[in-house]
């Protein structure tokens, strides 16, 4: 059966906001990011009437400055996003009772089975476009699709305020640049461009063994998504018991890359866990051997945990015994838990929220990570 | 190189230095035990980047000489060796293999191990060069006072903060002509004061390598002192025959002493023993629960500590105090409870509470040179 995924998008979101309580910033270059006197900090949104001059998110705060100086120029204010973020998520709870929230400004919507209370799967974006705007005062971009892939390359189309309703996959993403596809970052363009495909259509045409010669496991999923093909589901926060992430090897990892790809999905399973702002006490890994035999093995700790690497010795304990080689890995946490001790130290209290800093960070396009997560050397924790 | 030691006397060797020793590492040599034969003497080294232990163990030395071999394999053989028979170590030096055996011509064991390359070995840390240079310091301490601040205080550092190591550490420092000794997860503490030691010092070490090395310490002997010696980089700890090098943990300790309450709205005095079976009996309630909370009610003298509802049932238990000031419901994580009343020696323990979402401080006339401080649950 086919489903119908909603993506729902805020335009310039920081920037739209400020503009919405400040009427006299209306139609004027707003930048929302590090002050811009500094050379570190980044732009982490700008107005429509910025990015006419060259500004963009994750740009550096300097540039952006060069670039338009004449900008208004925000610190931005957090606590306020959030609040009108919540607002906006009970608006798409309205709407669906699966939603999966991606950003502060953005989320899923699984419509499936709701299309008959509409007159077509148009008036659904139109009728979630109305009410943000009558209830938040705000504009948002509406993709509607098939899967979640085409959906997010839909609300991207007309942006701002926009709504694109995908009929025919294949040919809406025709229309789509190359660049833009989900997954393809500068490096793999360059390799694609390489291989003499340009556009998604010749992608499209590239048989598979070519795709994953030179690209390996993204190269299949190039290949599906190529195809409009996209099966992942649209999983609401609060459901979930446990929060997962698992891999399946191209080729059966063992030795030193076993730790590797442990480590990145302790991350990236911790980084969904601290999202939703949960603490977890039971740690699981899964292990499949390349005779398909499949266990696990999970410990619940004593105490409450969104730090990675807490996580992650316990994710080393709990395969330490094994040696591979596998051909599937999985994190996942379960157990979870908000209670926990109050903090003596005030300033051991803002320092425990190290990983969310570092989260907010990444979020806000620096490519920062702790040097823990970038250490590979097996043993070193040992 | 050939020589014959004691199973008990080359196990217990062993031991000690197995901490320092890796399981496994990029560096081969760090899962290595490394041996000196010399005189009448084994020298025996485990050592990595952070930890470097050296003991010293009588021994029949025929031959001088040294060996690296593989440590956790050298361990268990020694740990299995038959308590009865010596353990006769001999490199052949065409093959570079070491073969051990009991010496006997017909010895019914034999066993040849590679020896690892010696050279490769790190040259064992020494402070003679900063102490003669002023960087360094020297100080004696009481094996048995160290050993229990450190036994008391250990349990309330993190166990793991790679972000946060100086929460992982014990902080040793001499103030007011008293070495405090001080650890803390940042939601409880411990801190112990041991007197009549002048100096300035002030190191962080790790909870764990600090807790095997007041293994070594004894409690029974009062006259028996470690010799600290703090360089900019280490702390060395020499103990009887054996010496402890370990890296010192960077970072500014929480200001401790800041935290330590100075006011209270209710006194608890409470018999030790009886709270401690009390709170030990309620946690069956709670192991296998999520949540590990437990309500302890002040009202006069009567402290009541509850476990939460759980899915199974749940369980109280009513104790009697002397109690000052006013009544009180306060909610714990009760291992913190539990941990910090086990800390205590002696017969009573008083509980000083300020209010429900404030800081509990526990201290005990019977060990006046200790305070445990801990934080109560968020809800």
């Amino acid at each position: 059966m086919s489903k119908t995924i909603v993506h729902v998008d805020m335009d310039a979101f920081f920037a739209a906001v400020e503009v919405r309580d400040n009427p006299e910033l209306k139609g004027k270059p707003v930048i929302i990011g590090a002050d811009p006197l500094s050379s570190r900090g980044v732009v982490s949104t700008c107005s429509y009437e910025a990015r006419k001059f060259g500004v963009h998110s994750a740009q550096p705060i300097a540039q952006a400055k060069k670039l338009c100086p004449h900008g208004i120029f925000l610190k931005g204010d957090m606590e306020k996003y959030t609040l009108v973020s919540k607002d906006l998520m009970v608006i798409f709870d309205e709407f669906s009772p699966l939603v999966e929230p991606l950003s502060i400004d953005e989320a899923f919507l699984d419509m499936t089975g709701c299309e008959h209370f509409y007159k077509d799967l148009y008036e659904i974006g139109v009728k979630i476009k109305a009410r943000i705007k009558d209830k938040l005062q705000l504009t948002a971009s509406v993709g509607i699709a098939p899967n979640k892939f085409l959906a997010k390359l839909a609300s991207e189309k007309e942006k701002p305020d926009g709504l694109t309703l995908v009929k025919e996959p294949l040919a809406f993403l025709d229309s789509i640049p190359l660049k833009k596809m989900w997954g393809v970052g500068p490096s793999t363009y360059s390799k694609l461009i390489s291989l003499g495909i340009e556009d998604i259509p010749s992608l499209r045409e590239t048989p598979l063994d070519t795709l994953v010669k030179s690209l390996g496991k993204q190269g299949y999923q190039l290949y599906r998504l190529s195809r409009g093909i996209d099966n992942r589901a649209v999983e609401a926060a609060d459901q979930n018991k446990s929060i997962g992430n698992e891999e399946t090897f191209l080729i059966d990892i063992e030795g030193e890359k076993i730790h590797q790809a442990l480590l990145q999905l302790t991350d990236k399973t911790a980084r969904r866990l601290r999202k939703q702002e949960l603490k977890c006490r039971t740690v699981t890994v899964k292990m499949r051997l390349p005779d398909f035999t499949t266990f696990e093995k999970s410990h619940t700790l004593d105490e409450a945990t969104s730090d990675t690497d807490i996580l992650f010795e316990e994710v080393k304990k709990l395969a330490k015994t094994y040696k591979g080689p596998f051909r599937l890995l999985g994190v996942s946490l379960s157990n979870f838990s908000s209670i926990e001790t109050l903090n003596l130290f005030e300033s051991e209290e803002e320092k425990s929220k190290l990983w969310e800093t570092i989260d907010s960070l990444q979020n806000k396009g620096f490519d920062i990570k702790k040097a823990t997560i970038l250490d590979t050397e097996p043993g070193k924790h040992d | 190189m050939h020589f014959q030691c004691v199973k008990e006397l080359l196990l217990s060797s062993v031991n000690i230095v197995q901490k320092a020793v890796q399981s496994s590492s990029s560096i081969e040599v760090y899962t290595g035990i490394f041996i000196e034969a010399s005189e009448n003497e084994l020298t025996i080294i485990g050592t990595n980047t952070d930890l470097s232990i050296r003991t010293q163990v009588k021994a029949d030395i025929f031959k001088p000489g040294k060996i690296l071999i593989e440590g956790k394999l050298f361990s268990d053989i020694v740990r299995k060796w038959p308590a009865d028979k010596p353990i006769n170590i001999l490199l052949d030096e065409n093959t570079n293999n070491v073969i051990i055996d009991d010496g006997n011509k017909n010895s019914s064991f034999k066993a040849e191990v590679k020896s690892m390359n010696v050279d490769d070995y790190p040259v064992f840390p020494d402070a003679s060069k900063e102490l003669e240079e002023g960087l360094a310091k020297s100080w004696n301490i009481s094996q048995n006072q160290l050993k229990k601040a450190i036994n008391a205080t250990a349990f309330a550092a993190a166990k793991v903060d790679h972000s946060r190591l100086y929460l992982t550490a014990i902080l040793l420092e001499s103030k007011d002509g008293q070495l405090r000794v001080v650890a803390t997860d940042s939601h409880r503490l411990g801190y112990y004061k041991i007197p009549g030691l002048d100096g300035d010092i002030s190191a962080m070490i790790t909870a764990d390598d600090l807790s095997d090395i007041a293994k070594l310490m004894d409690d029974e002997d009062e006259e028996k002192q470690i010799h600290l010696t703090l360089t900019p980089r280490r702390a060395f700890f020499d103990i009887d025959n054996t010496t402890v090098v370990t890296r010192l943990i960077e970072g500014n300790f929480p200001p401790y002493e800041k935290v330590i309450p100075t006011q209270h709205n209710t006194k608890v005095k409470v018999e030790r023993k009886l709270i401690v079976d009390a709170v030990d009996r309620i946690a069956v309630m709670i192991r296998g629960g999520t949540a590990l909370a437990v309500k302890l009610t002040i009202v006069d003298n009567f402290l009541t500590i509850a476990s939460g509802e759980m899915e199974y049932g749940n369980a109280k238990e009513e104790i009697y105090v002397e109690k000052e000031g006013e009544n009180l419901e306060i909610k714990v994580d009760y291992r913190f409870l539990f941990e910090g009343l086990k800390a205590f020696t002696g017969e009573n323990v008083e509980m000083l509470f300020k209010g429900s979402d404030s800081a509990i401080l526990f201290k005990s006339s019977d060990m006046p040179e200790y305070l445990y401080l801990m934080m109560p649950l968020n809800f």
